[in-house]
């Protein structure tokens, strides 16, 4: 395992996205024993932001319109909010893993998983981008941004684990149950925020659903009309 | 000899009281042993209000779903069935704990009681917020998708009971074994008590009745018929109406069968386990 070292140079968003990259040992360190924790996670929010933010446009570019600012809004607030809700479960089941964990310096690392996340989405921008211009299929594009979303949250996790490992953690069982609810919530927060790659006459949603029940209703009926409709649901192939 | 929140004042060492519960969560147990072999007034109180803060937030979560207003009568509730089962089981436990060999005064009693009820009420309040937003997404009752909403919500929310009751019991029996006079002791005070607040717990719930709250059933504080029935006496007469035409020989061969099993098992342990001087040092 690397030393824990404070962050070199002065902080900001640079120095932090490159310590979350190549040495998290050293944010690790600012937020539990560090004099700059403060800044540190300020400079965590900024990159958090921007990576939401970018993923956010990337999938509000599908249907356009409204969903320009709407689907940037929905993605960052709903993640914060999901981080928050799941913040004093994180401290409970942390502590039952055996790690002895300062409530603001665990809430720092949360920020810090999240940010990572983020990173990683923004990175996939182009790529989400691309098919959003290529494709007409929700469905599609539904799968494609869960995969993206899964896949950056577990490499931000592994942010969290390792945090929490450097702190004391000794069993990992009471954590992976934590990050399996994070990401149901977070899955949850998407239906509840819907509609975020598609339109709708309401911003909000009047009629309350499970994701599960929701995204089953979703592309079936995305399903139905790839079939029925022809050239325009096509595009994504040609 | 003054404990560490004496030295904060009043206020000061209440909050101190509050924060270092948490602590006791971890494998080794934090101050635990301390807390349980020194209880002060500072304390108690601390695992009170962890106890009416923690449940009355999961409480208003398990409600919430049928209504507000419901989730508002839960979050009365169960931190009051959890302050009515440590009432009602106080002396008895006190008079088992020392009975069986614990050492353990009844002030220190209830202090450890107390703190079993604030681990299993820090899980289940630290939940709350995720239960909240769950119930607050979900189909509402009358809804469509209502229905299977309802049964997604009781089931969580009874693996969220679940995990919280077994993890609490699991963290706090090493420190009542370690601050037992004998491990052995310990553990036999842990399955008294546990065995006691299951007991009384499970009928008090029953009186307490409606938790989740039935779609189809009015929203009230208490039914109209708390008190006019016991726990195990709904539960006899749900497995007498799914028996119902099973012969009374056979519950006769059923109660003879298992009085056999409970024999053979207490033979089995007697056998296994027996109380020597080793069996009761501690590990």
């Amino acid at each position: 395992m690397e030393p824990l070292e404070p962050v070199p140079g002065p902080i900001g968003p640079g120095s932090v996205v490159e310590a979350l990259l190549k040495k998290p040992g050293q944010v690790v360190y600012e937020l539990s024993a560090g004099k700059s924790a403060g800044r540190v996670v300020a400079a965590i929010l900024v990159v958090a932001l921007a990576g939401l933010v970018a993923f956010g446009l990337a999938a509000g570019s599908f249907s356009g319109g409204v969903q320009w600012w709407a689907a940037p809004v929905k993605i960052t607030v709903g993640t914060l909010f999901a981080a928050l809700i799941c913040l004093p479960s994180l401290y409970i089941f942390v502590s039952l893993s055996g790690a002895n964990i300062r409530f603001g310096a665990l809430a720092g690392l949360l920020a810090g998983t999240v940010a990572l996340s983020a990173l990683l989405l923004a990175g996939l921008t182009p790529v989400v981008w691309v098919f959003s211009q290529s494709t007409e299929s929700l469905g599609f594009m539904g799968t494609l941004m869960v995969l993206a979303w899964l896949t950056a949250l577990l490499a931000g996790l592994g942010f969290l684990r390792k945090g929490a490992r450097w702190m004391g953690l000794t069993r990992g069982f009471h954590l992976h149950l934590w990050t399996l609810m994070f990401l149901v919530v977070t899955l949850q927060m998407s239906c509840a925020l819907r509609p975020i790659l598609g339109t709708s006459v309401d911003l909000l949603p009047k009629e309350k659903r499970f994701f599960l029940g929701h995204w089953a209703k979703v592309l079936g009926e995305s399903a139905q009309s790839d079939t029925e409709g022809g050239e325009r649901s096509t595009r994504g192939v040609e | 000899m003054k404990s560490p929140e004496d030295e904060c004042g009043r206020v000061g060492g209440l909050v101190a009281a509050v924060l270092a519960l948490p602590g006791m969560l971890r494998p080794g147990g934090g101050e635990a042993g301390k807390w349980i072999e020194g209880p002060t007034w500072k304390r108690v109180v601390a695992c009170l209000v962890v106890v009416v803060m923690g449940a009355a937030a999961f409480g208003y979560s398990l409600g919430l779903w049928r209504a507000g207003l419901m989730g508002g009568y839960v979050a009365v509730k169960l931190p009051m069935l959890v302050m009515l089962t440590v009432v009602t089981n106080g002396l008895l436990n006190g008079l088992l704990a020392q009975l069986l060999g614990s050492g353990f005064g009844f002030r220190q009693t209830v202090q450890a009681q107390l703190m079993s009820f604030a681990l299993f009420a820090l899980i289940t309040g630290a939940l709350s917020p995720v239960t909240a937003a769950m119930a607050w997404c979900a189909p509402g009752p009358g809804e469509q998708g209502g229905q299977q909403a309802y049964q997604i919500i009781l089931l969580t929310q009874t693996l969220v009971i679940a995990y919280a009751g077994v993890t609490s019991c699991r963290r706090f029996l090493p420190l009542l074994e370690r601050a037992a006079e004998t491990a052995a002791a310990g553990r036999r005070v842990f399955f008294a008590w546990l065995a006691g607040n299951l007991f009384v717990g499970a009928q008090l719930s029953w009186n307490l009745r409606p938790f989740f709250g039935q779609p189809g059933r009015p929203v009230e504080f208490l039914r109209a018929d708390w008190n006019r029935s016991s726990f195990y006496e709904a539960i006899w007469r749900n497995v007498a109406s799914l028996a119902g035409g099973v012969d009374a020989g056979v519950w006769w061969a059923l109660v003879g069968f298992g009085g056999l099993v409970l024999a053979s098992l207490r033979n089995a342990r007697v056998t296994s386990f027996p109380l020597t001087e080793t069996d009761n040092e501690k590990p």
